[in-house]
């Protein structure tokens, strides 16, 4: 752990790591390597969470550690360790080639990676308040001031946790074509969950997540005490007047949290070229997408779904990917067509292509793999009362509890936690528990009208083996589905 | 660093903390050399391997807990993160529930059979154990394989101010296998041990590949409630939720599905699960808990009756028990999966399913309401039409939309063979059988 006040240290300790990261680069490729890549990653954080009104616990925790990537003979290895010593890192490199010659082994045809330019680049994020400067009482009596305002409104609560999460991630990326990539990157994160008891009604379960690119100041903005206060009462309502959603088929408008999930599970997961041809095969599972499908349609004129990790601010933010390539948007369907993949430099020399920059490692012993960033529906034009006057018969599902989506990325299912009845084009009653089951292209040739304003809520997306959470935000603004329909939940 | 060298580092660690004016700590430290082969399209995607060590630390001060972890050994950062750590107590607030460590020493019995040096030597032999399990796969009926290989040696030392001074070194070795016959026809095979006598990459190679083979021939059912017969793989992912509910944070905290209802009938009584921390060769399983306290079998759910939950020192005293040695410093939780079996060949439990489905595997377990355990899980891999007995044709599109009260009060028959599984999306270590659960609700996807 290095001390984060003593701006001499740190200076100290960072030119130690670039000498070892340079030694890695020499000694790799003194040994053979076709291509050697190093990477230093630090991630501090510190943790807080009031669990019924008890502060259980806080946490702190500090990693820092090398991993070392080699392509040799055609085969791809990878070694990390957080023992910093000269020694302990020589091993590694060799430990690293070694297994890539294994792997050649195992290959039919080489590995290789896409050519891309050569940064040299250091950023940061700043924000205006260090949250890991901000002392643990002062983020405590945050949360207490939360939980005394929302056990003053008049719904039973038997359960409820908050909790705000601190961190930043330093890196430093070095490869064998003399790139050097050196970046820090605050992040603040909110989650919460609330069990709501009505008599005879039995219970609501609500959890929720915010998270962003920068530092305390953002909690004053999310206004978590006001935002789960205003949320509980609804519930509340939900729960005590909700009714059995329609059985026919229905029109149904979700809220930008439902269209977030959605785009991230359908579009964002199965657009990773690495998923599409394989690799992620025995876990996190294929893809319905075939490379010959750029192109194709999947969806009407009005969706168009964008990866873009250089939004100010995001959860997912970031100016280079972790294989030092520059990041950009990615236009993943444009006007309901099949656009563009996710890539690394693995998979886009596959394609013949250059990569776009969406490798990322969840640590400093994680490999970079194809990831998500900030996904989202863009924007239409129209309002949300003009939606509502289109629908005579429908459900509006603002909020969601359950979703899951089989592993090709096809057949998935949402659970609608806040919703309502519509007709006539007015909201008339709370609706309890109606599910959208529809495969990816059901939902994309439904939508037949999107909202101006898209909103964000933040996740930590998983994939790879070890597994690695990266932080991601999920978007879209409300859009409307035609001939939808929903199923209920069991026991109801 | 081998256990001496990390208990010496625990003491000094004590010193420190002792001259700080921390009143109760406990150090864990965990030092490892792993290997992972991945695997896609029947040839080597890539090879990783991890030379780590890391210290986790629980400071009590005046009743504050604080959760510390750090990825160097060395003693000068050690203590300035100790004085970050104490900082932090002494900002926080009193936990009302704060139960000190436990005092020892205690005495521990070390799990056996949960070493085998042979495991490492794998490193030099891993494009062998890989091709084994890929053309057994592909002799099955599969036509290409994606899976992985890990295996390694770790060691895990535990100090305390209760006195406790422990170490233990275990070995672990996890095959994952699945076969496509085509993109939407998969299997998928698990070989898990702690040492290579039980590992079987031939098993989990043939497995998949009859799976993804079989998954081929396609049919139509409705959505409805069906008699569903469970496959281990599946049985270790729900069961697996079953048992995490039992931690006593949980239910304390009005979480769990199993809130207010210790000593009631939740199952039908042919229904036994533990936590098997003890098991011999089974993954998960260690002689100490966080806390230092020595581990034992705690039965759950005992012929249906909700006897026990799982316990940290915080939480027993909370419910006015003992530790079960479950500890998790805040939330104690399980470690292994134990279904006793029961009576049934696995060909005498097709054969009870007049009309039903046989589910290979499953993946993406999510609550629609966490406190009542209402939840649905994607069917994946071949899912299968049964009537009569007889597998009739595989199924697309399917999910267990059901409640797991519900799903418990249900279960009709157990093999009684147990399955040792373990894998990316069950990564609750399990020792289960097949299960025949009647009268589920199954959900389809619509266009």
């Amino acid at each position: 752990m290095y001390v984060v006040n003593s701006k001499f240290l740190r200076w100290y300790f960072f030119i130690m790591v670039e000498d070892l990261l340079e030694y890695i680069i020499d000694y790799g490729m003194k040994l053979g390597a076709n291509y050697v890549e190093a990477r230093y990653q630090f991630d501090v954080s510190d943790t807080v969470t009031l669990q019924n009104g008890v502060p259980l616990g806080c946490g702190y925790s500090s990693s820092y550690g090398i991993s070392v990537r080699v392509l040799y003979k055609g085969g791809l290895g990878f070694s990390a360790t957080n023992k910093l010593t000269k020694d302990v890192v020589k091993d590694i490199v060799s430990e690293a080639l070694k297994r890539a010659e294994t792997l050649s082994k195992m290959r039919k045809e080489p590995i290789t990676f896409s050519e891309t330019e050569v940064a040299n680049v250091s950023y940061e994020v700043k924000e205006k308040e260090p949250s890991l400067n901000i002392p643990i009482d002062v983020k405590l009596e945050e949360l207490y001031e939360i939980d005394k305002l929302v056990m003053s409104t008049n719904v039973k609560i038997p359960s409820r946790t908050f909790r705000v999460s601190s961190s930043v991630t330093e890196k430093i990326f070095v490869n064998s074509e003399g790139a050097y990539v050196k970046s820090r990157i605050p992040r603040i994160s909110f989650f919460y969950m609330t069990v709501i008891h009505a008599a005879n009604k039995g219970t609501i379960t609500r959890w929720s997540s915010l998270g962003a690119s920068a530092g305390w100041e953002q909690v004053k903005e999310w206004n978590p005490s006001d935002l789960i206060s205003k949320e509980v009462e609804i519930l509340d309502l939900v729960l005590d007047k909700g009714k059995k959603p329609p059985k026919e088929e229905v029109d149904v408008i979700l809220g930008p949290e439902v269209v977030g999930i959605i785009v991230h599970e359908s579009c964002g997961h199965p657009s990773e070229l690495d998923r599409i041809l394989g690799r992620e095969g025995a876990e996190a599972g294929e893809s319905y997408m075939k490379i010959n499908m750029l192109g194709e349609r999947i969806g009407t004129e009005n969706v168009t779904i964008i990866d873009d990790p250089t939004i100010p601010k995001s959860y997912g933010f970031y100016l280079y990917d972790d294989e030092g390539v520059r990041a950009r948007p990615k236009y993943l369907f444009k006007n309901g067509i099949i656009n563009e993949f996710l890539l690394n430099r693995e998979y886009a020399s596959v394609l013949g292509v250059r990569s776009n920059g969406s490798a990322r490692a969840s640590r400093f012993d994680r490999e970079p793999i194809i990831r998500m960033s900030n996904t989202y529906l863009a924007s239409g034009n129209w309002n949300f009362e003009e939606m509502l006057s289109e629908v005579r018969k429908g459900v509006y599902i603002k909020t969601f509890s359950e979703w899951n989506i089989c592993d090709r990325r096809w057949y998935q299912r949402y659970g609608g936690l806040e919703a309502y009845y519509i007709e006539n084009g007015e909201i008339k009653y709370p609706v309890r528990d109606p599910f959208i089951e529809l495969t990816t292209k059901g939902i994309y040739s439904r939508i037949v009208a999107v909202g101006k304003k898209v909103e964000f809520s933040a996740g930590m997306c998983g994939k790879g083996n070890p597994g690695q959470g990266v932080p991601v935000w999920l978007g879209g603004p409300h859009v409307l589905l035609k001939k939808v329909k929903l199923s209920i939940a069991p026991g109801r | 660093m081998d256990s001496g060298e990390l208990i010496e580092l625990g003491e000094q660690i004590l010193k420190l903390a002792e001259n700080k004016g921390i009143e109760d700590l406990a150090v864990l430290m965990r030092s490892s050399r792993s290997w992972m082969v991945r695997f896609a399209n029947n040839q080597g995607t890539v090879i990783k391997h991890w030379n780590e060590v890391g210290v986790s630390v629980r400071i009590g001060y005046k009743k504050r807990i604080v959760i510390g972890t750090i990825t160097s050994t060395d003693i000068k950062e050690i203590n300035k993160a100790l004085d970050r750590f104490l900082a932090i107590a002494k900002v926080s607030r009193e936990n009302p529930f704060y139960t000190p460590l436990p005092e020892g020493p205690f005495k521990y019995e070390s799990i056996k059979r949960s070493y085998d040096r042979r495991v490492l030597e794998l490193v030099d032999k891993v494009d062998d154990v890989v091709e084994t399990a890929i053309n057994e796969a592909l002799a099955s009926g599969a036509r290409r394989c994606a899976g992985q290989l890990s295996f390694g040696e770790r060691t895990k030392v535990l100090v305390t101010t209760g006195g406790v001074r422990v170490s233990e070194t275990s070995t672990a070795i996890t095959l994952t296998v699945r076969g496509f016959f085509n993109g939407d026809s998969s299997g998928t095979g698990v070989s898990c041990s702690r040492t290579l006598d039980n590992f079987n990459p031939e098993e989990a190679g043939a497995k998949a590949g009859r799976i993804a083979r079989e998954a081929s021939r396609v049919g139509n059912i409705e959505a409805g409630k069906y008699d569903l017969v469970l496959d281990p793989l599946v049985v270790s992912n729900l069961f697996g939720h079953v048992l995490g509910a039992a931690s006593g944070l949980g239910v304390y905290m009005k979480l769990s599905f199993f809130t207010n209802l210790i000593g009631k009938e939740v199952s039908t009584a042919i229904l036994t699960i533990a936590d098997g921390s003890r098991e011999p060769g089974i993954l998960g399983t260690t002689s100490f808990d966080d806390e230092g306290v020595p581990t034992q079998n705690t039965v759950v759910i005992e012929r249906g009756v909700l006897k026990s939950l799982l316990h940290n020192s915080m939480t027993a005293k909370l419910f006015n028990v003992s530790s079960t040695g479950n500890a998790g410093w805040i939330s104690p939780g399980p470690r292994v999966l134990k279904v006793n079996p029961g009576d049934y060949k696995e060909d005498e439990i097709f054969e009870e399913v007049k009309k039903g489905i046989y589910i290979s595997n499953n993946w993406y377990t999510r609550y629609q309401n966490y406190r009542e355990g209402t939840f649905s899980s994607v069917c994946r891999d071949g899912v299968f039409y049964i009537e009569d007995g007889e597998l009739k044709f595989a199924v697309r599109g399917l999910r267990i939309s059901d409640n797991f009260l519900l799903l418990l009060k249900n279960v009709k028959a157990l093999s009684e063979k147990l399955y040792h599984v373990y894998w990316w999306e069950s990564t609750l270590p399990s020792l289960v059988p097949y299960i025949l659960a009647s009268n589920v609700n199954i959900t389809k996807t619509l266009f």
